[in-house]
């Protein structure tokens, strides 16, 4: 193997894992913390991808394309906090149902003002040759900003007060409402959080895949593996899950064909919950 | 006992009596567009049914069972269009299809539920499953991807299954109609007799109390693993009907819009009630198809509004919040009587209780990270005898205790059951070998009769006998009357005595109580002791307690234990006149 094809293939392979990590941050953000599954995960990609693509047309630059759509998408998730999941806190089960049916009516929505049809923007930057192999520069990025998000959340949970709070209100929510923590905003905050995560994804891959209203349906099972194998200290169980998951999916679908990637992810994660069924990291301590 | 039987005959007849006049009426007056629909709602209902059996019943909230219908329909076109004019090709491919999806359904199953993933993980990782499944039927568009002449077809799907033939015969739209209909009906009447079925009480048993049901001595992961099989086979049945009905079979079943759609039509229906899933079923295809007859853009959007309805204001499901507004207004919860119970001597002539059997612990110890919390405890009670163990808060009395009942395992040491090693054994394989065991928290079946939580308990008894050991545990709680009745409508104090009626009909060898009098009055303390000294000699017994007075009104040998080691042993009465003893209660130090 020429070094420009095993290059290609690096890059390929820490790509695919990379997208996982950014289509799942949002959705183990929310797990994490709350332990509620958001099942409209999905479409909260595809709306980022579609405000992206009409900030993009309105000729806006990507960059502050993407950071306009993550902003849209936090306050879309508090309005979807206060209106739906508010009300559900301890019933998961009742949580995924109505987001399910949230994504039912978002599909439907942007079918109707955007149409069936699946949209691009292009990809910018270009790309490099090795060799025979080309490398496109955007790929980088899209590593770069997986590193760069997780270590922005890692932070931002572990080093400050904010995120201080948003770790007890996970362990205790009495506890923390008892110490004066507004455990509501932080509800709505976390839930938020994860939303404009998930919509800064959508925008960061909008150019990477075809933009459609059922774009969503497409990348949850993956992420749903991960966010589920990794467990809920995701800062942790993540970035193990999604390159457990995602080198297996990667060597498999490139060896083979795309159909045994997707049976070899289906069954590594089925043997990993058989024997660590809250995840490779689990919650640590609670009880 | 009236709700325990099968009930009269011509009862359980209605329900089928009156869906068959209506297929019957329906086949007359539908035109051939109108019974080819028809038709598929009388398929869908047999997935819905395979959800109210596995949610509904079993608490399996599993997202799956699209992903068992489609696989079922992609074997039975693999079947059919292989031996197509085959005599009973169509029964053949009938069969392989729900075999494929048990099979599936066993697989996935085996490490969700022999895994002990939670019900939340459950639901993700069946539509994990489901969405997987998508993806990989849809990358086979090539067409290597075939068995035999039957080619899987990738996005277009496998498309030329034939029409259901049996024996040379052709069906008809309409004897097709007939054919899925009876099929959706019997597949009601099976639901509905393995949901009375001992099997389904247990299953039942395990949605209410998992913890509960093991300590009964059943295995929760494996009646959740055979009932998400059965649940497989009902939906494969119908995926393979399926996949006759419209010729072909593609991925699209395998997306999110038809996994959320049975849910909706089981969450109409109420996802309690057998019966009431066809009618979810063309309660909301009635109306999707309204909606798309006016303006289909419109659909999803209905149905996504209608989820989110029901779960906000309609938990119950419709028909299930329609049947309780109905007992709330009609039936009152009856006001719980005064009960008197009986004597425990009046039990001793009642309940014939096994052998009783002795226990052992050698050398236990158990460390949680670094922290010692039994320290080399070592205890013996004979068959027949009983032991009080106290100490103070902290002194590791449930953590011994969780070390003989199977939630945790020992550090080091070991514990035997009538002479058998059983240090590693979980906690429904102890049950089955004669424990018994009443926790520190209430461990009832909630959301069952009082009954219903008693004929768990029997679990060694069958049949006759086993009502029989219930009406008298229920008789001697002075609860005869109330049998049906949910046990929460009991009292606190009520729910604790079935709770050890629980522990009496499970016919035990060794019994253990965690703090059984915990949050009883001074008059139900002086009884819980009476019934210990009653099972004396009977049975044996290990009761685990901090109150003193208890300690001394039940009058037996008693381990005192502090820092996690054996402190003191004797008579209550000794040990009450004991000053150390004194000292580590009131936290004085001593030397």
């Amino acid at each position: 193997m020429e070094i420009g094809q095993g290059l290609s293939y690096l890059v390929g392979g820490l790509t695919s894992i990379s997208v996982l990590i950014l289509l799942s941050l949002g959705l183990a953000i929310i797990f994490g913390l709350r332990g509620i599954i958001n099942l409209a995960h999905g479409e909260f990609v595809m709306l980022g991808a579609y405000l992206t693509l009409q900030f993009f047309r309105w000729n806006i630059p990507i960059v502050i394309g993407i950071l306009l759509s993550a902003a849209v998408m936090f306050v879309f998730g508090l309005i979807v906090e206060r209106l739906l999941i508010r009300r559900l806190y301890g019933r998961p089960e009742a949580i995924m149902l109505v987001t399910w049916g949230l994504g039912l009516i978002l599909i439907q929505s942007v079918t109707i003002i955007f149409g069936p049809t699946t949209e691009g923007v292009p990809i910018p930057f270009g790309s490099f040759f090795v060799g025979n192999f080309s490398i496109s520069i955007y790929s980088l990025i899209l590593i770069a900003c997986a590193i760069a998000s997780f270590a922005v959340i890692f932070v931002l949970l572990k080093k400050t007060s904010l995120g201080l709070r948003a770790r007890a209100v996970a362990r205790s929510e009495p506890m923390s409402s008892s110490l004066g923590v507004n455990t509501r905003r932080v509800d709505a905050g976390i839930f938020a959080a994860g939303a404009a995560v998930t919509g800064a994804t959508g925008g960061l891959l909008a150019p990477f895949i075809g933009i459609s209203p059922q774009m969503g349906g497409t990348f949850i099972a993956e992420s749903f593996m991960v966010v589920i194998v990794g467990g809920a200290n995701f800062l942790l169980g993540l970035p193990l899950a999604a390159l457990l998951l995602g080198g297996v999916q990667f060597s498999f679908a490139s060896f083979t064909a795309p159909f045994f990637g997707q049976l070899a992810l289906l069954l590594m994660a089925m043997i990993i919950i058989r024997f660590r069924p809250n995840g490779i990291a689990p919650e640590t301590s609670r009880r | 006992m009236k709700n325990m039987r099968l009930g009269t005959v011509s009862g359980h007849l209605v329900p089928p009596a009156i869906a068959l006049v209506i297929v019957f009426v329906a086949s007359l007056l539908g035109s051939t567009s109108a019974i080819n629909t028809w038709s598929l709602w009388a398929i869908q209902s047999i997935l819905a049914v395979s959800l109210v059996l596995v949610w509904g019943h079993g608490g399996i909230f599993s997202l799956g069972q699209t992903a068992l219908y489609g696989l079922s329909g992609y074997a039975f076109g693999v079947i059919t269009i292989n031996f197509q004019g085959g005599s009973l090709t169509f029964i053949w491919g009938l069969l392989f299809g729900m075999l494929c999806s048990m099979v599936l359904a066993a697989i996935i199953g085996y490490f969700m539920f022999f895994g002990r993933v939670s019900s939340l993980n459950v639901a993700i990782l069946t539509l994990a499953m489901t969405l997987l499944l998508y993806a990989m039927f849809n990358a086979t568009a090539d067409p290597r991807y075939a068995i035999g002449s039957a080619k899987l077809g990738g996005f277009n799907g496998m498309v030329g299954i034939p029409t259901a033939e049996i024996f040379g015969h052709m069906f008809s739209p309409r004897e097709f109609f007939w054919l899925v209909a009876i099929a959706a009906i019997a597949v009601c009447v099976i639901a509905s007799l393995i949901i009375k079925s001992k099997f389904g009480r247990i299953a039942a048993g395990v949605r209410s109390n998992t913890y509960r049901s093991e300590l009964l001595g059943y295995d929760p992961r494996l009646v959740q693993w055979i009932l998400f099989i059965i649940g497989a086979a009902i939906a494969g049945f119908g995926g393979a009907l399926f996949a006759s009905w419209g010729n072909f079979i593609s991925p699209s079943v395998f997306t999110l819009a038809p996994a959320v759609v049975v849910l909706i039509w089981v969450l109409v229906g109420g996802r309690n009630y057998v019966w009431a899933a066809p009618i979810g079923v063309i309660v909301v295809e009635a109306v999707r198809r309204y909606l798309a007859g006016s303006d289909g853009t419109y659909g999803p959007i209905y149905l996504g509004v209608v989820l989110i309805l029901i779960v906000l204001f309609f938990p119950g499901g419709l028909a299930g919040s329609l049947i309780d507004l109905r007992r709330k207004v009609w039936g009152k919860s009856r006001a719980v009587e005064d009960t008197t119970m009986g004597t425990p001597e009046e039990l001793e002539g009642l309940i014939a209780l096994a052998e009783p059997g002795e226990i052992e612990g050698k050398h236990l110890t158990k460390d949680f990270a670094g922290l010692r919390a039994v320290d080399d405890v070592t205890l013996k009670v004979d068959a027949g005898q009983s032991l009080c163990i106290i100490g103070p808060n902290g002194a590791g009395k449930s953590t011994l205790f969780s070390l003989f009942d199977g939630a945790n395992k020992p550090t080091s040491g070991e514990v035997f059951l009538n002479g058998k090693d059983v240090t590693k054994l979980p906690p429904h394989r102890r049950a089955r070998a004669g424990l018994a065991i009443k926790t520190q928290r209430l461990q009832v079946f909630e959301d069952l009769s009082i009954q219903e939580n008693l004929w768990l308990a029997a679990r060694t008894a069958s049949g006759k006998d086993r009502r029989q050991r219930v009406s008298v545990i229920l008789h001697w709680l002075g609860l005869s009357k109330m049998g049906a009745d949910p046990i929460v409508n009991l009292s606190h104090g009520q729910q604790q005595w079935v709770d050890i009626g629980m522990v009496l009909a499970n016919n035990p060898s060794v019994v253990l109580l965690d703090e059984p009098t915990a949050g009883m009055t001074a008059h139900e303390t002086k009884k819980t002791a009476e019934i210990i000294r009653a099972l004396k000699g009977r049975a044996t017994v290990i009761a685990i307690e901090h109150d003193m007075e208890f300690v001394k009104l039940v009058n037996t040998h008693t381990l005192v234990l502090h820092l996690g080691a054996t402190f003191a042993e004797g008579n209550p009465q000794d040990l009450m006149n004991d000053e150390r003893i004194h000292d580590i209660y009131l936290g004085r130090s001593h030397a």
